[in-house]
């Protein structure tokens, strides 16, 4: 049996998923979208954290997504912090979506202003749809 | 002490509903091969025999026993770097391999009599086509054995006469009384979540013999106490014997052995590992429950039985149908 020194809270990188408390059969797995906009407030709370973003839409109109996440321990252990997003900040998320069309979705992982990336990575080739379409990257 | 008695016709009395023990346990005395009924006759003999109160009850004798505990303490996460834990409570015969066990289509093999592989099977079938009867859905208690396989920071808390295993999620607590007490006769138990256990040390190996679980009631039709989110389940007949061990300065294993004469054919022996989180690490409380008082209320509740995800802009009594979030068949082995 290997021994392990842990060092630092970043090696307690989930090796469970976190409680999900609800069926993520709502979730299209299957999927994943990446979305660019404007951080709306993230709530940290149990079970589930929640980042609001407001998306741009081709007619110029905003709507704005739900991201559910994990609880706000596993998302501290997992190297975020409570200020990681703030409302207003430019990012971009990749999150399964919701099967019935509604602007929400299970994320997956965001990308912050100065590039960092939190949560899963995903390969580009992976990405099934970009919203606003001509988001880059 | 005049309590042995009693216990030994406790035990007596709920042993009743184990399978009887194997008597060929010798080649069982091997540490890390046991079969399952090699495990099986080990327990049982050792419950049968080691309950005994320990020491005098002075001071001395307590220092004595506490001194000889192993050290615990510290944060532990369930699970390890070098096992990735899914969502499975048997990540043995989890399938597809390694799953994370939260999607419909994925699946583990308990011993099941037909019967109940039937059940399981439909609840596998509801699960796919978007019903949602997880009792975590109702942010109702794990208890035992989920307990075990909640993926948060657990703490272990060891003195003479009591182990606690402290869940960081909703702050679940499982007491494991060590202070030579068998169990009450069945019929004072007060049936619980956690049921009933009591342990002993054998140098730094703990075993614990736990009952008593509540008679699962039913939930939108459904055992509503469930051990993943593939909804496998026992009965309320369930006992589990477990034997809980450091392997290694910074890992907690168990060896845990499900005993339920109505759902399983044989003795399920299922293993468990807790990986020691880095220092300075701590235990918060999350609860299922704060969603309810979260901005714009709750967030998931469910209606109709199926799962919903409220948002800031639905429509008004929109309502999410299963026929919407069904989900396409994974390969079942």
């Amino acid at each position: 049996m290997k021994r392990f020194m842990l060092v630092g809270l970043s090696l307690v990188g989930l090796a469970a998923p976190a409680l999900a408390h609800h069926s993520m059969a709502m979730f299209d797995k299957g999927q994943a979208i990446q979305l660019t906009g404007t951080v709306k407030k993230m709530l940290w709370t149990n079970p589930h954290s929640w980042l609001h973003i407001m998306v741009r839409q081709p007619d110029g109109s905003e709507v704005e997504w739900s991201l559910e996440s994990q609880p706000p321990v596993d998302l501290l252990r997992e190297g975020w912090k409570r200020n990681s997003v703030k409302a207003g900040d430019k990012v971009t998320v990749v999150a399964s979506p919701l099967k019935d069309g509604r602007p929400g979705g299970s994320l997956i992982n965001v990308t912050l202003p100065d590039g960092m990336v939190l949560g899963r990575p995903v390969d580009p080739r992976q990405i099934t749809q970009k919203i606003p379409a001509h988001a880059s990257k | 002490m005049l309590k042995t008695s009693a216990c030994t016709m406790a035990l007596a009395l709920s042993l009743a509903v184990v399978p009887k023990a194997g008597t060929a346990a010798d080649e069982a005395s091997q540490e890390g091969a046991l079969s399952a009924e090699g495990i099986e006759a080990r327990a049982l003999s050792v419950t049968l025999e080691k309950f005994r109160p320990r020491g005098d009850g002075s001071k001395q004798a307590r220092d004595q026993i506490a001194a000889s505990l192993p050290d615990w303490n510290g944060v532990w996460e369930n699970g390890g770097l070098s096992q990735r834990v899914g969502a499975f409570f048997d990540n043995a015969t989890g399938f597809p391999p390694r799953a994370s066990g939260m999607y419909a289509g994925e699946r583990e093999h308990p011993p099941y009599k037909p019967e109940y592989e039937a059940k399981y099977r439909e609840h596998l079938g509801r699960l796919l086509d978007g019903y949602a009867f997880d009792t975590f859905n109702y942010c109702l208690p794990a208890g035992m054995p989920r307990i075990l396989n909640f993926p948060m920071a657990f703490e272990f808390i060891v003195t003479p006469e009591m182990v606690w295993m402290i869940s960081e999620a909703y702050s679940e607590v499982r007491r494991i009384y060590t202070d030579g007490r068998g169990h009450p006769p069945r019929e004072q138990i007060v049936p619980g979540w956690n049921g009933h256990s009591v342990g002993h040390w054998e140098g730094d190996t703990l075993v614990i013999d736990t009952v008593g679980l509540r008679n699962p009631g039913t939930l939108n039709g459904f055992p509503d106490q469930i051990l993943d989110r593939t909804a496998a389940f026992l009965s309320g007949e369930a006992r589990f014997i477990e034997r809980m061990r450091k392997t290694g300065p910074d890992m907690i294993e168990s060896t845990l052995v499900i005993y339920d004469p109505v759902t399983l054919t044989r003795p399920w022996v299922v293993r468990r590992v807790w990986t020691r989180m880095a220092p300075g690490s701590y235990v918060t409380d999350a609860y299922c429950s704060e969603a309810r008082s979260s901005e714009g209320g709750e967030r998931n509740p469910v209606v109709g039985g199926v799962s919903q995800m409220k948002l800031p802009n639905d429509p008004p009594g929109y309502v999410m149908k299963a026929d919407q979030v069904k989900t396409q068949p994974k390969p079942q082995k």
